[in-house]
Order: C-alpha cells, then sequence, then structure tokens
C-alpha cells in the first residue's frame, strides 16, 4: 500500500508556491488565474501549462514565485496617482487590481532599484484613480512560456471534464438505485469490506 | 461496427484499461500538483478511448464494458498490478505514452478523414503526456539513490510486458523500432535502462485475447457495474 515515508523521505518537495498567469490572446495582459507547488522553474511552467493553461483559451503562461512579489498597501480607497519618476535601476513588470476581489492583470513595466521605488513609479505610471492594487515582480523573477511552444492548450470539447455527475437527473437515478434491494446486497458485501 | 482494426481496437483498449487503472492513484499522487496532473491524465486516457470507440462503433460504452473478456486487445502492460508503487505507476504511464503518440501519429495520416481528424485532436493531449513523462523520467532517474533504484526496479517489472504493447500489430517491426527511439533519450538522460524485446510471434497475449488474471480481475471490477445494471445510462 502507499507509504508516505518511503515516497517523501524528507523536507517537503513541493513547498514553493507559485503565481499563475494566463494570456488569453497573442500580445494581450497576463491575466491572474491562481497558484500551485513546484520545486523548480521546469515543473512550475509544466504544471501550469496543465492545469491553467487547458480548460480555456490560452496563448501563454507568466509565473514567479510567491515570493517575488510586492503589493502595494490594499485599502478601500482607490490608490492616488504619484509623482515618483525615474528610470534607473532594473526592470519590474507591473500588474494592478481595479477592484479588491478582482484578479490582478499585467499593467506594463517600470525600471526602479528595489521593490518600493518600483511601487512608487508604478503608482505614477499606471495608477489612475481607479486602482485598488498595484503589484510589481522583477521582470528576471518572472518566467514565461514561449510562444514557438509546441502548441499544447486543448483545443477541443473539453464538457466531459466538467462535474455534471450531480444533475437532478443523475441525483434522481442515484435515488433509484439506492432504493433497490440490489444496492443493499452491495453495502452488505462491499462497502463492509472497506469501511 | 467497422471492419476491424487491430491496431486501432487495440489502443483504445489500451487507454481505457490504463485510464482505469491510473484512476486508483486519485488522491494518492506523492505530491498534490503531480496528483492532478496524472488523474487529468488518466481521464484523457478515458475520454481517449471513448473518441476511438465512437469511430469503431455507434456505442462506446457497450464497447468498453460489454465485451467479453477474451474480446479485448488491450496489452496486459496496462494491468498490471502497481501495487501504488509510483515508480511502476510512471514508468508504465512513459512506455505506454509514447507507443500511444506513434500509433495516434499514424492514424493522423491514415486516409479514412474521421480516424484521422480524430487523431489529429488526440495528438496535442498525447504530446503533453510524453513531454511530462519524459521529465518525470528524468526527474526520478537522476533524483537520487531511492529514487534510480525504485525507477529501474519498475522498469525492470515492466519490461517483459512492454514488448507485448507490439503483438499482432499492423507494422509491428518498424513501429516497435520508432519505439525504442523514441523511448531512448528519456531513458539515457534519467540514466535507467529499459531493455524490451521484440515479442515471439509464437506467444499469445492480450492483443489475441489471450489475458493475465490481473486483467480479467481488473476487468471484473470495471464492469461491475454496468454487470448489475445492464443498459443503465448517465
Amino acid at each position: 500500500m502507499y507509504d508516505f515515508d518511503r515516497d517523501l523521505p524528507e523536507g517537503k518537495p513541493d513547498d514553493a508556491h507559485w503565481a499563475i498567469y494566463t494570456r488569453k490572446k497573442e500580445g494581450g495582459p497576463a491575466r491572474w488565474a491562481g497558484y500551485l507547488d513546484a520545486v523548480d522553474v521546469p515543473l512550475a511552467l509544466q504544471y501550469a501549462r496543465e492545469h491553467y493553461g487547458q480548460d480555456e483559451a490560452c496563448t501563454g503562461i507568466l509565473i514567479h514565485r510567491h515570493e517575488a512579489l510586492t503589493d502595494s498597501e490594499y485599502g478601500i480607497d482607490p490608490i492616488a496617482g504619484g509623482d515618483a519618476c525615474g528610470d534607473d535601476g532594473e526592470a519590474w513588470i507591473v500588474f494592478t487590481q481595479r477592484r479588491r476581489g478582482m484578479i490582478h492583470i499585467e499593467a506594463g513595466s517600470v525600471h526602479a532599484p528595489d521593490a518600493d521605488t518600483a511601487v512608487s513609479r508604478a503608482r505614477s505610471a499606471f495608477a489612475d484613480g481607479h486602482i485598488s492594487n498595484i503589484r510589481v515582480v522583477r521582470d528576471v523573477d518572472c518566467h514565461q512560456t514561449s510562444p514557438d511552444e509546441l502548441a499544447i492548450w486543448r483545443d477541443h470539447d473539453m464538457s466531459y471534464k466538467l462535474a455534471r455527475g450531480y444533475s437532478k437527473n443523475v441525483r434522481a437515478k442515484w435515488a433509484q438505485f439506492r432504493n433497490k434491494t440490489d444496492f443493499d446486497q452491495y453495502a452488505r458485501e462491499d462497502i463492509k469490506d472497506h469501511y | 461496427m467497422r471492419a476491424p482494426m487491430s491496431d486501432l481496437l487495440a489502443l483504445a483498449d489500451d487507454k481505457l484499461m490504463l485510464g482505469h487503472v491510473q484512476s486508483d492513484w486519485t488522491g494518492l499522487g506523492p505530491i498534490l500538483e503531480e496528483d492532478i496532473a496524472a488523474s487529468a491524465m488518466a481521464q484523457d486516457d478515458l475520454s481517449h478511448a471513448q473518441v476511438l470507440y465512437e469511430h469503431l462503433g455507434d456505442d462506446p460504452d457497450e464497447l468498453a464494458f460489454g465485451r467479453d473478456v477474451t474480446e479485448y486487445r488491450c496489452c496486459d502492460l496496462m494491468t498490471v498490478p502497481d501495487d501504488f508503487d509510483w515508480a511502476i505507476a510512471t514508468s508504465r504511464r512513459f512506455l505506454f505514452a509514447h507507443f500511444a503518440s506513434i500509433l495516434l501519429d499514424d492514424f493522423a495520416q491514415r486516409d479514412d478523414a474521421d480516424l484521422a481528424a480524430r487523431a489529429g485532436r488526440l495528438q496535442a493531449e498525447q504530446a503533453i503526456q510524453t513531454t511530462h513523462l519524459n521529465a518525470w523520467m528524468v526527474r526520478l532517474g537522476t533524483g537520487g539513490d531511492s529514487a534510480r533504484t525504485r525507477m529501474q526496479s519498475a522498469l525492470d517489472v515492466l519490461a517483459p510486458h512492454a514488448g507485448m504493447l507490439f503483438e499482432n500489430i499492423d507494422d509491428c517491426e518498424t513501429r516497435f523500432k520508432r519505439w525504442q527511439a523514441a523511448i531512448a533519450p528519456a531513458l539515457m538522460d534519467a540514466g535507467l535502462i529499459c531493455e524490451v524485446t521484440f515479442p515471439d510471434a509464437a506467444i499469445e497475449g492480450g492483443r489475441r485475447g489471450v489475458h493475465a488474471k490481473h486483467f480479467v480481475e481488473t476487468h471484473a471490477e470495471m464492469t461491475q457495474v454496468r454487470a448489475a445494471e445492464p443498459g443503465a445510462t448517465w
């Protein structure tokens, strides 16, 4: 039987958290999709493609370690614009969130020597009175699928993957099945063995 | 049912049985993301079987669940018990995924437009599986002594069964060579050895309906709902 001690001998092998963004259109902004855990970049990209790139139209994926992001404070009111300017330092990718609870969407990039400066400069460049949060990630910490990569995005009918198992129709069938004496026999023989 | 094509039914039955067997792992994968990925691929295999059965007949369920044991053409590599050893589960999927890729590539070139279209749809998903499994073979093969030893043991268990993938299918010798070439790079990078010999024509196996006990048991489990409620629909 499955042996956790044998199969996961030490530590937590998947303890690096990655933030995943997908591009719906070629050249379009990367939009927040979700998280996953993976030990390194290739595996994180692999899982990102599999978990987030297949169930909807998607032309590319951007990922970064969760620890690599710096968010501005989350407030009730929209963030005011700023007047920080400058283009020294390295490149940072900027994501903005229109309202709390909405997803972060790639807005552009700024150059800055550190994260706080990057947030300030992003505020000047992108806060227009309708943004509740700004997120910056160093460009070098972002990893993307390449555009010429094998087109692996699922492009056919995926309806077989949708959870439709508990439609009213199916519930009625289950009820019908359970009411039969066969089920009692099944329960006696099978379920008892397992539980 | 259309004119029987041994290799088409063989691939469909392989995918059905592998999808069924691999589904046992859902919730038990060694890490969460791999559990999800492997479960999704098992689901894909079941779906691929359905797509191929639809080409062969009007009632995929009847083909999947309604046949006698001797009418299945799958290779018994699919039902070799893995005893919940991830090394066996992964190695088996790796060996089979490359076989499936070769057959789907061939089907996509067939004159039969319906079959070619179906195979074309499945090729991309099959490519995900081969890429994924190549990566894991290399990761586990180079992931330290314990992992490498277990992967090599798994391949040693599976190798005698893997040759039977090529029993009684069209162009079996050419395809066998293509398959060996396809699995070689990942095995080399992984530092693993899988010596598979081309099957002796005198040995009858799953492709000719002569199945091992583990297939018969798996089939009985898979079809028990159907047996209890013939004609049931969802």
